[in-house]
């Protein structure tokens, strides 16, 4: 059973310099304790479509679709409803851990929010619950880190406590935006393998948006690759990696270290361009005339959904 | 060459006893034109400060820096503005190294009017570095919040390819881009050192990133510098 579905989301945001199509028509599901990794390039819309999702975008945007996170349309219910799914229902980690905590505030001051926020907890009952959360974490001395500030914390420490902070209220739902940006490589496994853990014990789902591979990779059940606002694949992980389809997805991998570093030559297209026919089709080694005037559907090929005329 | 011999840093922090930390203590290396030295480490172990001191941004170290055999230490303009010009930097987060408020084509001409570089000759200097990293003219009118991470890391670069570098200090380049456009810019960073043989540091705490750009590898722990290639 699905616990969030969305439905032909389209989010355009009104600029000075025109229309700017973030999300394109974009579909997906989630179902319980699935993961699901959104990957593609900066600027392709996943974060925008993590902030639909809680109703988190600045007023210049239009939202079109629908929502459903447990039956319900999450774009129609009122602001108070809404207030009370974030964090508890459904919780959200930022990228960039060291701007989404507020420096004037202590750790444990922050990471017990949720419970001060949706269990009216007092101040120590909450710092009780982060000393609790950050131990859970592997803190060396939660006690003492949780009357530290963001700046005393490396950005690992930083984004672990935003984590705890996300998991405190064992939310159904956890969208990870880029939770492993700019960390070393030895601190990108401790977070995923903790992040996963936590996951796993409180029986939660994830939308995992990543650039990295290998995380996504790791922990992920399903791929989806965006390009340009739309959903170009969506395949399981494992199919994912043997054989990718999209001409995209196989650039992707063709970047990857272990394939050499081939870049995918030529830039994205503006999003606020209309650009005709396959968004790819500039980049495409495989476009034909077919791809420049005409839009490929998503296509149901071997229990996966691709967006390519090479598989009309 | 720019050659590093027995440079030692340390920060000092609280009030009124101030507690030393030694971040960097005797490092001796030398950074080769045409070649790349990888520096790799974990956070904060000091790679970023070694790059700034490296560039001349931090002057407080002991040990001795020599930019083509004269210490840098006792430069006085017009040399010293001479060693800034031919040593740059490339930082880690391409929007926060652009003015938020200028066109790129603004942030690109107050290169050139440092520089001097005349008014009429600025357009077509412009149009050939951009022809260098790879974007088109387009890209002038625009803001560094409507590019994407890559195309403001070109933008970033484009601007220090304008001085005519000798040495760039590469922080990070790529950490914050995703997997395709960090495989470009490291093609790009690659004939960019094939074709004008700049000498790179390029600090990255990706091991495979490291192996596939350097020449030389050092690794930065507890202060010291092992080196584990030289090439």
């Amino acid at each position: 059973m699905s616990l969030l579905t969305v439905e032909r989301l389209n989010v355009v945001f009104t600029t000075h310099q025109g229309k700017v199509k973030a999300v394109k028509n974009v579909s997906m599901t989630i179902s319980h304790q699935e993961t699901l990794a959104l990957i593609g390039e900066t600027g392709c819309g996943k974060s925008v479509i993590a902030q639909s999702i809680l109703r988190l975008l600045p007023s210049n945007a239009q939202i079109n679709g629908r929502i459903l996170f447990q039956g319900r349309d999450l774009l129609l219910v009122d602001e108070k409803t809404m207030a009370s799914i974030r964090g508890k229902e459904i919780a959200i980690i930022f990228q960039n851990p060291s701007l989404a905590l507020n420096p004037v505030y202590s750790i444990g001051w922050q990471v017990g929010e949720p419970f001060r926020i949706h269990q009216s907890a007092n101040r120590n009952q909450s710092i009780q619950e982060s000393v609790r959360l950050l131990s859970y974490m592997k803190f060396d001395k939660p006690e003492s880190a949780v009357k530290m500030y963001p700046f005393e914390f490396s950005g690992g420490m930083n984004q672990r406590a935003l984590i705890a902070s996300a998991l405190a209220l064992h939310p159904n739902l956890i969208i990870a935006d880029e939770p492993t940006q700019g960390l070393d490589r030895t601190l990108i496994k401790q977070i995923i393998e903790q992040l996963d853990r936590a996951r796993k014990i409180h029986s939660s789902s994830m939308l995992l948006i990543t650039h990295d591979l290998t995380v996504a990779r790791s922990i992920s059940d399903w791929i989806m690759v965006m390009y340009a606002g739309e959903i170009v694949e969506q395949v399981p992980t494992l199919d994912f990696f043997q054989s990718p389809m999209h001409p995209y997805s196989q650039g992707l991998l063709q970047s990857l270290p272990e394939n050499g570093f081939h870049p995918i030559p030529g830039q994205s297209p503006s999003m606020i361009e209309n650009l005709s026919g396959c968004q790819f089709h500039p980049r495409c080694q495989w476009a034909r005339e077919q791809c420049r005037w005409e839009k490929p559907g998503l296509l149901p090929i071997n229990g996966r959904m691709v967006r390519c005329f090479l598989y009309d | 060459m720019i050659e590093l011999q027995n440079v030692s840093y340390e920060y000092s922090k609280g009030w009124p006893r101030k507690q030393h930390q030694i971040v960097l203590s005797d490092i001796s290396v030398k950074l080769c034109m045409g070649k790349t030295f990888g520096l790799m480490g974990h956070s904060g172990t000091g790679k970023t400060t070694l790059g700034k001191i490296v560039v001349g941004l931090m002057k407080s170290y002991s040990g001795k820096i020599s930019f083509h055999g004269k210490d840098i230490s006792q430069l006085k303009s017009p040399d010293w503005l001479f060693f800034r010009r031919k040593v740059q930097m490339l930082f880690q987060d391409p929007q926060g190294s652009l003015n938020p408020k200028k066109r790129i084509d603004a942030s690109l001409r107050d290169v050139l009017k440092i520089t001097k570089i005349p008014f009429n000759q600025q357009k077509q200097a412009i149009e050939d570095v951009l022809k260098t990293v790879g974007l088109s003219t387009d890209f002038l009118l625009r803001y560094p919040a409507q590019l994407s991470g890559g195309q403001n890391q070109r933008i970033s670069l484009a601007r220090i390819l304008l001085l005519k570098p000798e040495f760039i200090v590469l922080d990070e380049p790529t950490s914050a881009l995703d997997i395709s456009v960090q495989a470009q810019i490291l093609f790009l960073l690659r004939e960019l050192q094939k074709n004008h043989g700049l000498g790179f540091l390029f600090i990255s705490h990706d091991p495979e990133v490291i192996q596939y750009m350097s020449h030389s590898i050092g690794i930065l722990k507890d202060g010291s510098l092992d080196i584990i290639q030289e090439g």
